[in-house]
This record gives structure tokens, C-alpha cells and sequence, in this order.
């Protein structure tokens, strides 16, 4: 009714208005045709107001996290409108692009990925953490497809790796972000095997190994997908991929631009974060993904900026992937990040100390071809070696190692604490044995009230609290801790 | 020589040196104000000859010295 009403009300308003411009011209004014434009332009309003409230009854396109029912921040509203715009224009680039069916962005609902259970999976899936020195390079081999993410610096080991497995195509390849040591080696790989499409997050950097990426995806046509969070792949045999990162990123961080992803296949699932910090961590945490994951490839090398405890707690991971290099000069991986994947249980493996990782998964169990995970030692004050040597053949490989129960420990940190903060810690020693703090600033150890020789409990546990200087000198510093024959040590970042 | 900063990790630079990029880890402190990840740095290395030699005579005639020290 209202529409019918809103349509004759245009017809005639713009009759009207053809009416008037005639009259205007011909420098007349005819009350009817004033007349009829006005009549009809409230006609119009009219229709138009009664037909507004039926078409808001139908259900418009719920933002994706409010559908979940979840609570949301302003700041996280925003970002999923951008995801929702995101979608969007992706979709028409897909179409105009002429992609096949299997090939189109498939849009998402972050948050409400479906259960793993229900999807079903065919044939194995294989993850290569390929050895590239301190660099990132992934191949996921799905039933039907190969995905390549990063490929080191420059150079062809990731070339010759692929081409060794008889890889001879690559369906996608991700550059998370235009770090070299990230994006180098995917310009020989994209010279020697084709690529049907290179998804990037789309930011400027300055380096002649970016813009030689750039120039040879142009040149061969290759398909340029801008990765956005909430965008999704089916990557064939039931395995699917999910962008949760970025949003918008910017070119003045680049690692915190890292496209994230999470591959599932089954029940088994692989989060990859590139080199996302702490700022992104926290950012992907807020959108009410579900990132709970098997695998963690940990971010930015293990270095200390980045696997917040937060960001690992909500991906639970029981194995996680460190890649560096040996020996390399940044230090990677830092200890702060090994202490917290040993303490938080996930068996760790590290292309360093490993070389290349493969997990193999059939989507309801996985296979990895270094049997042994790395073993976690805090670095020691020179001890006489008494402690035997880790299990002996008896043992089987398979059981995740426990930590022994009077191993000393530490239990939490304040990791960040600005000029003149509050820092603690808590260790699990032995119960009741004296154990001894010293925290070394630039200036040497800190004579703070607090540091003081304490005793533990009946537990074990033991807890101290200090005032960082309004004057020490900011940068990462060293807690040490000392007791029944054993030490520990953490760093510690002033602001 | 033009070189770029590809990143920062923890006190250093990585810079890429020229147009081949050859990578070097430089730190920080050596760096002008103002720098991020992505600037562009004008480098130049320039033999300085005399400066070489001076510092030659300098540590020739010091080793003279002590030498003819404990012939004394």
C-alpha cells in the first residue's frame, strides 16, 4: 500500500518538476504545475513513511559478533562494520575477477565458526614449517590444494623445498606483512611456479624486495586479495581457512599488520600468526573469534613482543611452533616467551634446534616428524651437573614431559612495569627452603625493600612485590632466583 | 648508497644495503633521530687515506719509542 502510494507520489512529483522547468523556461508560472509537484511530493513522503516500517520488519544483516550474542565495545562495533564493508567490496572484486565457484570469498560469521565436528574431511592435511633460517615459510598441503605462507628471505630454499614434494602450483599465497624476511623467498617461488592468487594485507613499505613482490605479481597477473579479518577460504577436502587479522593495519607497524589466520581441518586446527604483537594479539582477542587452536605457530620468532599470556591462554594450544634462526642476532626465541609455553604445558618445537617441522593430520589426530619437543631450561647460574639425563629408552617419546614437582619455577611475572610501578613475581620452589632475589638494573642489583631472602610455604610457593625507581633506566632486565640448590631466571621489561 | 630499514628487532636496524639489499644489522644508536621502518638512508663509506696514514705514524713512532726504551 504504501509503496503504491510512494511510487504515484514520485510519478507525479517529477511530472511536476517537469511541469515547473517547462513554465520556467517559457519564463511562465502556472499555479497547477506548483501545485501538482507539491501534492505529490507529500503523496511521496506519505507512501514512503508507510512502506519504511515494513521493510525494517524484515531482518537486516546482523553485524557478525552481535548475531553470536556477544558484548561489544564501540571500538569492536566499528571494526566489524569495517569487516562487514570488507566482505562486500571482496565479494565484487571476486566476481569481477571471474574467480571459480571454490575460489570466491565465502563470507564469514567471526566467532560462530562452526563446530569442527560437524565438518568432514577427507584424505590428510600437512603443515611444513619450513626451516628457512630466522624467517617464516608455511606450506599447508590440503587434500586439493597447496597454500604457501611467506617464504623467507630471499633465496631459493623455499623454491627448492616445494619443488622437492613435486609442488608445482600453488593455489594461495599469503604475505603477511612486507618484512623481507617474510615476503623475499616468495619471489622466486612466484617466478618458477604459477600462483593463482596472493592474498597481502596491503600496506606500503619502501624496500626494493617489496616492490620487486609487487612488480612480479603484476606481471603475472596474479589475483591481489587485500586479506581482511572476516574473510574465509574453503581450502578443499573440508579444510577451511579464516582471516582474523588485520583490520586495518597500518603501515608504520608493520608486524601488528600480520594477516592471521586459523586452517582447520576437523577437530585439528593451525593458528599462524606472522609476526602479530601485542597490540594485534589483543586486538584479535577482542573480536570474539573462537581461537582455540591445536597448533600455535608463535609470533614474531618467539620474541618477548608478542604471545601474551592472554592471546595464549585463548588459543590453548598443545603444540606450538617456534621459527627462528640459529644463532641469530635478535635473540629469538627470547626467554620470556619459552618460559610461558613450558609453563603453560604446550610441547614446543623450534625450526632452530628441529629444522623443518611437518604435521601431518587426518582431522582427529596429528603426527609431527620431530618426536622429541624442545626441553625448556631456564637459564642457570654454573651448577654442578647432578640431575641425570632425560629419560632413558624405557620412557616412551609420546608422554608430554611434566615438569617435576620441585623444580624450581616461576609461576607468574609482572612482564611490563613503567618507571616507577610495582613489580612482583611468584615461584614454585620446594616447600620450605630459603630462596634469594636479585634484580639487576643497569645500575646493578636493586636494593628495593622487598627483595628480601624468603622462605616458601607448605606449597612451595613464593612471592615477592617491589617498587621499580621512577629513575631506572627503562629496557629488559633480569630477575634472578636463588634456593635449594636451584636458580631461575625471568626478564622483566621497565617502561 | 641508498639503504632501507626493513625492520626493527629489539636494539637493531635491519638495513638492506644498496640495490641488491644486502642485509646488515646495525643498531639503533648509530641511527639519525628520526627514523622508522621504512626510511630510506643516504650511506656513504669514504676511504680516508690520510687519516690512515697519520694514525700508521702515530702507532709507528709509539712503537719506536718503546723499543728504544729498553735498549736504554
Amino acid at each position: 500500500m504504501g509503496d503504491f502510494l510512494a511510487f504515484i507520489g514520485l510519478l507525479g512529483f517529477f511530472a511536476g518538476l517537469v511541469m515547473l522547468i517547462y513554465n520556467f523556461i517559457k519564463k511562465k508560472v502556472k499555479k497547477t504545475a506548483v501545485i501538482i509537484t507539491v501534492v505529490s511530493f507529500f503523496l511521496f513522503i506519505t507512501g514512503a513513511a508507510i512502506s519504511g516500517p515494513s521493510e525494517k520488519a524484515s531482518p537486516p544483516s546482523e553485524p557478525p559478533v552481535t548475531a553470536v550474542g556477544q558484548q561489544e565495545s564501540e571500538q569492536i562495533e566499528s571494526d566489524e562494520k569495517e569487516i562487514a564493508e570488507d566482505q562486500s567490496s571482496e565479494k565484487t572484486e571476486g566476481a569481477s575477477q571471474g574467480l571459480s565457484e571454490k575460489d570466491k570469498p565465502v563470507a564469514t560469521t567471526p566467532g560462530a565458526t562452526a563446530p569442527a565436528s560437524t565438518t568432514t574431511v577427507t584424505g590428510q592435511m600437512k603443515v611444513h614449517f619450513i626451516d628457512v633460517g630466522q624467517g617464516d615459510a608455511i606450506l599447508v598441503q590440503t587434500p586439493t590444494q597447496n597454500i604457501l605462507i611467506d617464504g623467507g628471505d630471499r633465496g631459493n630454499t623455499v623454491v627448492n623445498y616445494l619443488r622437492n614434494l613435486g609442488v608445482n602450483s600453488l593455489d594461495v599465497v599469503i604475505g603477511t606483512h612486507p618484512h623481507a624476511d617474510h615476503i623475499g623467498g616468495l619471489i622466486n617461488v612466484m617466478q618458477s611456479i604459477p600462483v593463482k592468487e596472493v592474498i597481502d594485507p596491503g600496506v606500503v613499505h619502501t624496500t626494493k624486495t617489496f616492490e620487486d613482490y609487487l612488480t612480479l605479481i603484476d606481471e603475472k597477473n596474479i589475483i591481489f586479495t587485500e586479506g581482511r579479518a572476516g574473510m574465509s577460504r574453503d581450502l578443499g577436502g573440508g579444510a577451511k581457512m579464516e582471516i582474523l587479522h588485520p583490520v586495518s593495519p597500518s603501515s608504520r607497524h608493520l608486524n601488528d599488520a600480520s594477516i592471521v589466520v586459523k586452517i582447520t581441518f576437523g577437530e585439528v586446527s593451525f593458528m599462524l600468526t606472522g609476526d602479530a604483537e601485542q597490540a594485534a594479539e589483543n586486538q584479535i582477542r577482542s573480536r570474539g573469534y573462537d581461537l582455540n587452536s591445536t597448533v600455535l605457530k608463535v609470533g614474531h620468532h618467539g620474541s618477548r613482543t608478542s604471545t601474551i599470556t592472554a592471546f595464549l591462554n585463548a588459543v590453548k594450544p598443545e603444540v606450538a611452533v617456534i621459527m627462528s634462526g640459529k644463532n641469530n642476532t635478535y635473540g629469538h626465541p627470547h626467554q620470556e616467551t619459552l618460559a610461558k609455553l613450558t609453563e603453560a604445558g604446550v610441547k614446543t618445537y623450534r625450526t632452530d634446534l628441529h629444522g623443518t617441522i611437518v604435521i601431518t593430520t587426518d582431522g582427529q589426530t596429528y603426527d609431527i616428524n620431530q618426536k622429541q619437543p624442545y626441553q625448556y631450561t631456564p637459564p642457570k647460574v654454573p651448577e654442578p651437573a647432578t640431575s641425570s639425563p632425560t629419560p632413558t629408552p624405557t620412557t616412551p617419546t609420546t608422554t608430554p614431559t611434566p615438569a617435576p614437582e620441585n623444580k624450581l619455577s616461576v609461576i607468574s611475572y609482572t612482564e611490563t612495569v613503567p618507571q616507577g610501578g610495582t613489580a612482583s613475581i611468584t615461584v614454585q620452589g620446594k616447600p620450605n627452603t630459603q630462596y634469594s632475589i636479585t634484580v639487576t638494573y643497569k645500575s646493578g642489583p636493586s636494593k628495593a625493600s622487598g627483595l628480601e631472602t624468603k622462605t616458601s610455604g607448605s606449597d612451595g610457593k613464593v612471592s615477592w612485590t617491589w617498587k621499580v625507581g621512577a629513575n631506572t633506566t627503562p629496557g629488559s632486565w633480569p630477575i634472578d632466583i636463588n634456593g635449594g640448590g636451584e636458580s631461575v631466571r625471568v626478564n622483566f621489561t621497565v617502561q | 648508497m641508498k639503504a632501507i630499514i626493513d625492520r626493527f628487532e629489539g636494539d637493531y636496524a635491519v638495513v638492506l644495503f644498496g640495490d641488491e639489499e644486502i642485509k646488515a644489522d646495525i643498531p639503533k644508536k648509530l641511527l639519525p633521530k628520526g627514523v622508522r621502518e621504512g626510511s630510506w638512508l643516504k650511506v656513504s663509506f669514504e676511504l680516508d687515506a690520510e687519516g690512515t696514514k697519520k694514525q700508521e705514524e702515530k702507532i709507528k713512532n709509539l712503537l719506536d719509542k718503546l723499543k728504544n726504551k729498553q735498549k736504554s
